[in-house]
């Protein structure tokens, strides 16, 4: 027996019911309900196919974000309205965007046109006077095999100059029956029900839960020990689910517990909350101003629709060696506050146990993560990948400076990823950098300490040398940071 | 007006259908194949007992259960079964299929299939290929001149080696087929097929039908860049068997792992050159030893090398030449046709070589490629004329268009005031030859039929990807009849109505396609011309004659005064009632293509494209990072039939080149699996690789040397000027060291083969 979840949500305006089996995908169920342009072509979030208009009320906003379906858990329909590229216009009735993308040839065997389709639209709804580079920015995680992405320039240069010229209100591009969605979800947000449902014995998931509270998550991860797993985004634990056919026995869904999701920044700690969003995280004005280095981490992680559901928490609690989130946190000191039993805050440098060994038990939650706000001298992150933008680091660095009056320094952090087990810090060159000035000897002493602290693996992401090659090198890269910004 | 994409308004709506998504028929069986889990291993046993208590199980099928012939080899002599019955050749092939209600049952019922193997040692790369001699066939061979005389002239002579990679095709649709059972024991297959014939013919031959019982249908693909050329039959026919047995519709539907694992790629080359060259440039010899990596079957690999030795000259006369070609056998999946097809390997060989002589003699690169330039009337060293070698053309235009004197100096000042970061351009011409090289393809069919309203419907052999032959078609169809092109619906391909087809493939769809179009709108033409006749006589009493009637606008004209006329509609229901056959098929082949392999002579191809384009790239010497700055591309359209389609083949051709020759690599391990299996590892070109800063110029210069309405083929071509990026690569890594001779950059050049390169350099270079 499995416990199914009778989803209630809007599809292009119209209000839809459908029984959803535990760990179902958002793509899944809208192929069920004949939804014909969400396309499947990798179930791991990474070309953009299946992206989908998905909004909801948040904090008494009704706000729609760009989402990928494939690793998007179906329970998360529940209460929200879900655009599609057929909703936005009909072939005789294009929508100004189908229009441009048409108009301009942006499309030619068609299988990612739909998903390019709504992450365009998504962009213009939030954002009205996006130029060519948000443009650009926001289509990084959608592959096109076939235009080599000129046509679809050229499309969003003739789009944003129908916009700022006036030729085209943005305001219209909303669909005039979402009002009516957005109200009634409002008005009256479905409750969620239940039943049991025979199938077959060798299916994986016994239960997905939506929880409401903290306290639902803990007594659910107590009664059930060693046998649920927490989902804040879902973005790694979909792709294992779906690529890899992992699964876990129950799934507990904590991004519905509005307290979690609170980022607020004292006087001198920012708190986010574990279900933030990356992009909430992004557009947080403390973030940008006080944690350049996180910025520049979350703003080269993945894509914008990936960065529309994963969390930071996440990040850290999947234990990747090479987690940008994670990796860039440990240099910034960060606190894991950890709830179960008890509440427990610990630094992340002592969470990382082994490979994908954590400091948590199966009972806790992670609620938070604290970073303290400092008034660094130099604080970056680099990240060097295959490709620039939607990869996985081959090695990714962080690295913070506090200079005293005279130059001599204060403190240093430097953490990396893709060099162990987990993402970890280089403690000996932290420890030679105290006390000493930023000259040209220090800055090779420390690339020999920074080098010898590592042995780093081969795999398709770089190999052994490339990666002490790197390891090396960021460093040199963070102190030529360092001289343009004393520079300047 | 340029005519849009005919389909367009349904892709921008999502409202455009594929094989397998939604609309699917009732009591649809589902598909999950059991794969070796080796390279290379004898079958002792498949035992499906554990899989048929699966919930849900239907049937378990192998090679036992083929009632034909079990080979799905086409048009070449090889043998490759459908589901081999005692030994697996590669990691990941078919060999056993499972058939159940839905698909998670097939897939839980895959897993529980168990199979016993004998492992054998596997052979995976070239070398180990040819220590044991495993060739396809004898070494094919193009050899003009005289080699040794020509290196005794030579003031200088280099040699080495060059390797390139294998390359995923990633068409955003993974293989697929569904297949009906028909009534009569036949069977229909929707199939995701640039080759529907050979799907066709090869599924009727493994069912033992004749090939009348299978019919294919083909409506659109969601990508295929020749990745779906050779290889979806295996997919077709694995479809078609189950249909066959459980009298079911069936959908097999890969997803993309299974995708990335089991099907073939772009053929990994190692080739070894020695080119011979005078002080001032001019190139006397050359000679290249071609050997690619043909995988398990042969598939296309013959074909493909054949492609790289015709292309090993790349855009320059060599007056003494010897290519030879070895197609290995391994045990990874079967390499296959894409885009380029052989080609892109031989080039950038060449290319190399000749930016070894320029770099030897302190040249610009492109002073030598401009002296060595076809001219008119010399001959390709497989003995085919260049009629219009328009490629000096090129290059002065992509000069005059970047900048270059201008751009050069840009660069070499970034590259003295930048000590991290360094620039290099890359310059690369295109010269492409368009047909099959297996002559017999280079033919093609249309049906046309115009109801008796005037709406128009025409099925042609051509498979629409994306790449737009439907639109291209039905402009021509509509040029000849004086329709718009709304009048005319392109039908799915379907080899009911169009038989015997070719593969879309070698750029040849809208050239074979569109001359049949034109064969046969001009036969439907006259037979209205004569109706139209006799129709202003009795409306008009006007006396006209079949030449002097002009149709155009949806109009037809009496004569060339235009005082009367009629509408298309009109005329064609008075053909009708006057007893006028409305439907045509036309017909075409390309003329005058042979070649005699024994000799190593002929003319393989129609005419040429051409071309030039250059790219500025910037690498970081510390990560071995880089960034595209600027691409140029000059290209010969002749008269395009639609400059903005052919815009888009040009931008999509070039950012798969940029792909293949940087960011897209397959390592393999030890047991011959891929080792980057999804887009999560392998990577392609995003929006934001693709620079701005991008200039393409189309010459539309009519050439005498082209196809149908004085258009020119472009699938392909465009591909070669994305492998510029990989010479301003090697630019940039040159510039720390102008006077070496020795740079080791890999191709692709990844960051970490930049990086690679760049330390290999200072390490010889202790000036740095
Ligand atoms: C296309 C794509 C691109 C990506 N690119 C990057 C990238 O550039 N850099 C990078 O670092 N990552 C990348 N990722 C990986 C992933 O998006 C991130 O790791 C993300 O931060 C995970 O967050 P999540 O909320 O989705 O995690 P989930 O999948 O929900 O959870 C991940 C793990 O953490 C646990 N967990 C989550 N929340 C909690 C909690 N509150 N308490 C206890 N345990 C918890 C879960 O049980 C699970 O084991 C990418 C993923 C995709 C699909
Ligand atoms: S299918 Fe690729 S991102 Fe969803
Ligand atoms: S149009 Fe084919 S993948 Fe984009």
């Amino acid at each position: 027996m499995i416990e199914v979840i009778r989803l209630i949500f809007f599809l292009n305006g119209k209000r839809v019911e459908f029984t959803s089996r535990p760990a179902q995908t958002a793509l899944e169920v809208l192929r069920l309900l004949g939804v014909n342009s969400t396309k499947e072509v990798c179930s791991e979030g990474d070309c953009g196919a299946c992206t989908i208009a998905l909004g909801r009320w948040q904090h008494s906003e009704f706000r729609y974000k760009a989402v990928t379906a494939c690793i998007l858990p179906a329970a998360r329909l529940h209460n929200t309205h879900v655009i599609t590229a057929e909703g936005l216009g009909t072939p005789d009735n294009l929508h100004p965007i189908q229009q441009v993308i048409y108009e301009n040839h942006a499309t030619q065997c068609g299988f990612c046109t739909p998903g390019i389709i709504m992450s365009i639209f998504v962009l213009f709804v939030g954002n009205p006077s996006a130029d060519l580079q948000e443009f650009k920015k926001a289509l990084e995680g959608n592959l096109c095999r076939c235009t080599g992405y000129r046509h679809i320039v050229q499309a969003g240069e003739a789009l944003i100059h129908r916009v700022h010229s006036g030729l085209l209100e943005t305001r219209l591009f909303m669909p005039l029956w979402a009002k009516s969605a957005e109200n009634a979800l409002r008005n009256e947000p479905f409750p969620l029900t239940t039943s049991l449902e025979n199938v077959p014995e060798y299916y994986p998931v016994e239960s997905y839960t939506l929880a409401e509270s903290i306290t639902e998550v803990l007594s659910t991860l107590k009664a059930e020990a060693g046998k649920v797993k927490i989902v804040a985004g879902g973005t790694d634990l979909f792709v294992e689910a779906n690529v890899h056919k992992r699964f876990h026995t129950h799934y507990i869904d904590i991004s519905r517990i509005d307290e979690l999701s609170i980022i607020s920044a004292g006087k001198d700690m920012l708190t986010i909350g574990a279900t933030a969003t990356l992009a909430e995280i992004l557009s947080h004005p403390v973030v940008k101003e006080s944690l350049p280095a996180l910025y520049e981490a979350i703003d080269n992680m993945s894509s914008t629709q990936i960065r529309n559901i994963a969390t930071l928490a996440g990040n850290i609690g999947n234990a990747s060696p090479i987690a940008d989130g994670a990796t860039d946190l440990l240099a910034v000191s960060d606190q894991v506050e950890i709830i179960g039993e008890t509440t427990r805050c610990i630094p992340l440098s002592s969470f990382y146990m082994g490979y994908k060994k954590l400091n948590l038990n199966p009972t806790e939650l992670i609620t938070a993560l604290k970073i303290p706000l400092k008034n660094y001298n130099y604080c970056g992150y680099i990240k060097t990948a295959k490709r620039k933008n939607v990869d996985i680091a081959s090695v990714s660095s962080c690295f913070t400076l506090q200079v005293d009056n005279d130059g001599s320094i204060l403190s240093a952090t430097l953490a990396y990823g893709g060099v162990k087990e987990f993402p970890a810090l280089a403690l000996k060159t932290m420890q030679f950098l105290i006390g000493k000035k930023l000259d040209e000897d220090t800055i090779s002493a420390t690339q020999d300490i920074v080098a010898n602290g590592f042995s780093p693996i081969s795999d398709v992401r770089g190999s052994e040398e490339y990666r002490s090659e790197l390891i090396r090198n960021h460093l040199l890269k963070h102190f030529l940071r360092i001289g343009e910004q004393n520079n300047d | 007006m340029t005519e849009k994409h005919l389909s367009g308004k349904l892709h921008v709506c999502g409202a455009s259908r594929f094989i397998g998504e939604t609309h699917l028929p009732e009591h649809l069986l589902h598909i999950a194949l059991v794969y070796s889990e080796y390279a290379h291993a004898e079958i002792l046993s498949i035992d499906s007992g554990k899989a048929e208590v699966v919930e849900g199980f239907v049937c378990c099928l192998t090679s036992r259960d083929i009632p034909g012939e079990n080979n799905i080899a086409h048009g070449n002599n090889d043998l490759q079964p459908l589901l081999p019955d005692v030994k697996v050749e590669y990691y990941g092939q078919p060999i056993g299929v499972i058939v159940a209600e839905n698909k998670l049952s097939a897939e839980e019922a895959a897993r529980n299939i168990q199979v016993e193997y004998k492992e054998l040692e596997p052979v995976l790369t070239i070398e180990e290929a040819v220590l044991r001699g495993h060739f396809y066939i004898e070494p094919r061979k193009i050899e003009c001149g005289n080699v040794e005389k020509g290196f005794a002239d030579s003031d200088y002579s280099l040699s080495g080696e060059f390797e390139t990679g294998a390359q995923e095709h990633l068409y955003l649709e993974t293989q697929r087929c569904l297949a009906v059972p028909d009534d009569d024991g036949g069977v229909t297959l929707h199939s995701s097929t640039q080759s529907m014939s050979e799907v066709q013919t090869v599924a009727a031959r493994i069912l033992g039908l004749p090939t009348h019982k299978v019919s294919v249908d083909v409506k659109r693909l969601g990508g295929a860049f020749g990745g779906k050329e050779a290889q979806a039959t295996i997919w077709a026919s694995l479809a078609a068997l189950a249909a066959f047995h459980t009298q079911k519709p069936v959908l097999l539907c890969l997803n993309r792992m299974e995708d990335f694992i089991s099907t073939g790629k772009r053929h990994p080359f190692k080739n070894k050159y020695k080119i011979g060259f005078n002080a001032d440039g001019k190139i006397n010899v050359y000679q290249v030893e071609l050997y690619s990596n043909g995988g398990a079957y042969t598939d296309l690999s013959i074909a493909i090398l054949e492609r790289a030795l015709y292309h090993s000259d790349h855009a320059y006369y060599i007056p003494n030449a010897k290519f030879t070609g070895y197609p290995c056998r391994t045990n990874l999946p079967p390499n296959t046709a894409f885009r380029g097809f052989g080609a892109p390997q031989g080039i950038i060989t060449t290319e190399f070589a000749i930016q070894r002589v320029a770099d030897f003699l302190g040249l610009d690169a492109i002073e030598i490629r401009k002296k060595n330039c076809y001219i008119t009337g010399q001959t390709t060293p497989y003995g085919m004329e260049v009629l219009e070698p328009v490629g000096r053309e090129m290059f002065d235009e992509l000069e005059t268009l970047s900048d270059y004197h201008q751009l050069r100096h840009e660069v070499d000042t970034f590259n003295k005031t930048h000590k991290y970061n360094k620039q290099g351009i890359g310059v690369i011409p295109g010269k492409f030859g368009i047909s099959f090289t297996a002559g017999f393809l280079n033919q093609g069919s249309v049906l046309i039929w115009i109801y008796t309203d005037g709406s128009i419907s025409l099925s042609h052999g051509g498979i629409e990807m994306g790449q737009q032959v439907n639109t291209k078609i039905a402009q021509i169809a509509a040029n000849v009849l004086g329709v718009s092109i709304n009048r005319i619906r392109i039908e799915s391909a379907n080899t009911k109505r169009v038989g015997n087809t070719s593969p879309t493939a070698a750029s040849t769809g809208s050239d074979i396609n569109g001359y049949a179009t034109l064969d046969a709108a001009t036969r439907l033409k006259k037979r209205l011309s004569n109706q139209a006749v006799k129709y202003f006589l009795q409306h008009d009493s006007i006396v006209t004659f079949p030449d002097s009637v002009i149709f155009r606008d949806d109009k037809v004209y009496s004569d060339a005064t235009k005082d009367n006329s009629c509408s298309f509609g009109e005329l064609v229901s008075f053909a009708y009632f006057n007893f006028t056959d409305l439907g045509a098929h036309g017909y075409y082949f390309t003329p005058g293509i042979t070649f005699d392999h024994k000799k190593g002579k002929g003319k393989p191809f129609y005419y040429f494209v051409f071309g030039a384009s250059l790219s500025v790239m910037e690498i970081d010497l510390l990560t071995g990072e880089y960034n595209l700055k600027k691409v140029v591309i000059v290209h010969d359209a002749s008269s395009p039939l639609n400059q903005e389609v052919d815009s888009g083949q040009i931008y999509g051709a070039f950012a798969q080149g940029y792909g293949l020759c940087t960011m897209e690599e397959l390592p393999i391990d030890q047991k011959g699996r891929y080792l980057a299996v999804t887009p999560s590892t392998y990577k392609i070109p995003t929006i934001s690789d693709i620079p701005d800063d991008f200039t393409l110029k189309q010459v539309t210069d009519r050439r005498s040397q082209a196809s149908v309405m004085g258009s020119k083929a472009v699938g392909e071509p465009p591909l070669i000027y994305g492998l510029a990026p990989w010479l301003a690569i090697y630019d940039a890594v040159r510039s720390l060291n102008p006077e070496s001779n020795q740079i080791n950059l890999k191709f692709p050049a990844t960051p970490e083969a930049v990086l690679t390169a760049v330390n290999k350099l200072r390490r010889n270079n202790d000036s740095y």
